[in-house]
């Protein structure tokens, strides 16, 4: 084998890139050729030098060229300001997005029960009397619609919306509001309705089921979450039909010693407000921790 | 898809996404093997330059179309080859210089000539950069990038024995300089 055969190959074995034949050849020459041993620690410095050469050379970062080209940073307004907006923008799509997971037959359901109220309450003798009506069926319907907005038995989205990056507590709050918002609506369309048709100011009788409206929806998402959503249904239906048969009670005009001081805690709105908003919070801090996939 | 290119994977698709730091860091870990690359293919450090800017705007552009089937580092070389044959061919640079076949093939013995060892690697380095392109490449792709004598000759669109023949005469030209200086030493 002459020098010259191994020579051309030294930079191939320098690189590792010999078949494993040709390599051991060219090993087995280099243990007893001087010169060729010289000739690839000249080919290793080589290798250190074309190395240094490209570390040199390179742009160190991406060449600003690039990023002219690729055009100017989308405008970032500065943190402060553009956060309130983001985040309404963010809260709003969060809502829409939770519309189609909301169990159709809630909106249905809702809507129904309000619409027979409705018209129990216009064909009552008095806007008052069609009022009590509402009064006590506006806050059953809310109550049940909340009930049955969170929980996996009731969910057909839920599992993607705890695969979300969204926070659990934050999907709750959106359909919260979801439902709690459209049976709200419903009930001051009917409201409005009612005392239209009976000339009379709407006010007084929206105070009639507000509170007890948002307290009962406030402890039906609570024990929806704490047990499950028959058992918050079931409390608030109890709960609330109390309250149906001392009214009836209270109807005959005889005064009551129990049903006196319940009926007038469920007129106490005041009181029904933080008490409700009380119950929120317990269900937003306690209740989404419990829902966990495996 | 194995750990590391579901990472290279992630990469892509946060560029894709428009993150601009994402870009940075993929030149970070792959501007030796790319910028090396162009050294080899390229006549010239502008070039070179230049086309490693196209070649990023490219992957900046279609880095949502990486699907990590390949390795990422195969994918960024063979997107720079793309740009680099588009640059090359537009600009019809000159094809190898046939003459330096025929003095390795005349079988001349080569003149005594000092070490290459005798010089440190950053004098190495700054004779390479003064090496004519042809032998720049060749010495670069074989020994920087690590390519086979096929593979370079691939790259290069040239014939195996022209790989073998430029590194010998990069090496005789290196020696040549060498003699130079240590002559003007004198």
């Amino acid at each position: 084998m002459s020098d010259r055969h191994v020579s051309g190959a030294l930079p191939a074995y320098a690189n590792g890139t010999l078949p494993p034949e040709e390599s051991r050849r060219v090993r087995e020459h280099l243990r007893g050729c001087p010169d060729c041993a010289a000739e690839l620690a000249e080919w290793e410095l080589l290798s250190a030098a074309a190395r240094a050469v490209v570390a040199a050379a390179a742009p160190p970062r991406v060449p600003a060229g690039v990023w002219a080209e690729v055009g100017p940073e989308p405008h970032r307004a500065p943190r402060g300001s553009r956060r309130p907006v983001a985040a309404i923008s963010l809260l709003w799509q969060l809502l829409v997005g939770q519309v189609p997971l909301v169990r159709r037959a809630i909106w249905a359901a809702s809507a129904v029960t309000m619409a027979v109220g409705l018209l129990a309450a216009l064909f009552a003798t008095t806007p008052t009397a069609g009022g009590l009506v509402l009064g006590l069926l506006a806050p059953l319907v809310a109550a049940m619609g909340v009930a049955l907005v969170y929980g996996p038995e009731n969910d057909p989205g839920l599992e993607v919306a705890l695969a979300t990056p969204t926070a659990p507590r934050l999907v709750l709050l959106a359909r919260l509001t979801l439902v709690y918002g459209y049976d709200l609506g419903l009930a001051l369309l009917a409201t409005l309705v009612l005392a239209a048709r009976g000339g009379a100011d709407p006010l007084p009788l929206i105070s009639l089921w507000i509170g007890p409206m948002l307290f009962l929806s406030a402890l039906a998402l609570l024990l929806s979450l704490l047990l499950d959503a028959t058992a918050a249904l079931l409390v608030s239906m109890g709960l609330w039909s109390v309250r149906l048969i001392a009214a009836a009670d209270l109807g005959g005009g005889r005064p009551s010693a129990v049903a006196d001081p319940l009926d007038g805690l469920w007129h106490n709105t005041p009181l029904l407000l933080p008490l409700a908003a009380l119950l929120l919070l317990a269900a937003l801090w306690y209740g989404p921790g419990r829902e966990r996939l495996a | 898809m194995s750990g590391a290119r579901s990472e290279e994977l992630e990469l892509m698709q946060r560029i894709a996404t428009g993150e601009r730091r994402a870009l940075e860091e993929l030149y970070a870990r792959h501007r030796l093997a790319l910028f090396g690359y162009l050294l080899g293919t390229c006549p010239d450090r502008e070039t070179a330059e230049e086309v490693l800017q196209d070649t990023l705007l490219a992957v900046w552009r279609g880095a949502a179309s990486y699907e990590g089937r390949s390795a990422l580092r195969t994918w960024l070389i063979g997107v720079a080859r793309g740009q680099a044959h588009n640059t090359l061919r537009r600009r019809r640079l000159p094809l190898a210089d046939e003459s330096e076949i025929e003095a390795l093939a005349s079988g001349e013995p080569e003149p005594e000539a000092a070490a290459l060892t005798n010089m440190t690697c950053d004098q190495l380095a700054a004779a390479i950069n003064r090496l004519s392109p042809e032998h720049r490449q060749a010495l670069v792709l074989v020994l920087v990038e690590g390519l086979s004598y096929q593979q370079a000759a691939r790259e290069l669109g040239v014939p195996l024995g022209t790989v073998r023949s430029r590194l010998s005469n990069a090496r005789r030209a290196l020696k040549g300089m060498l003699r130079a200086e240590e002559e003007v030493g004198r």
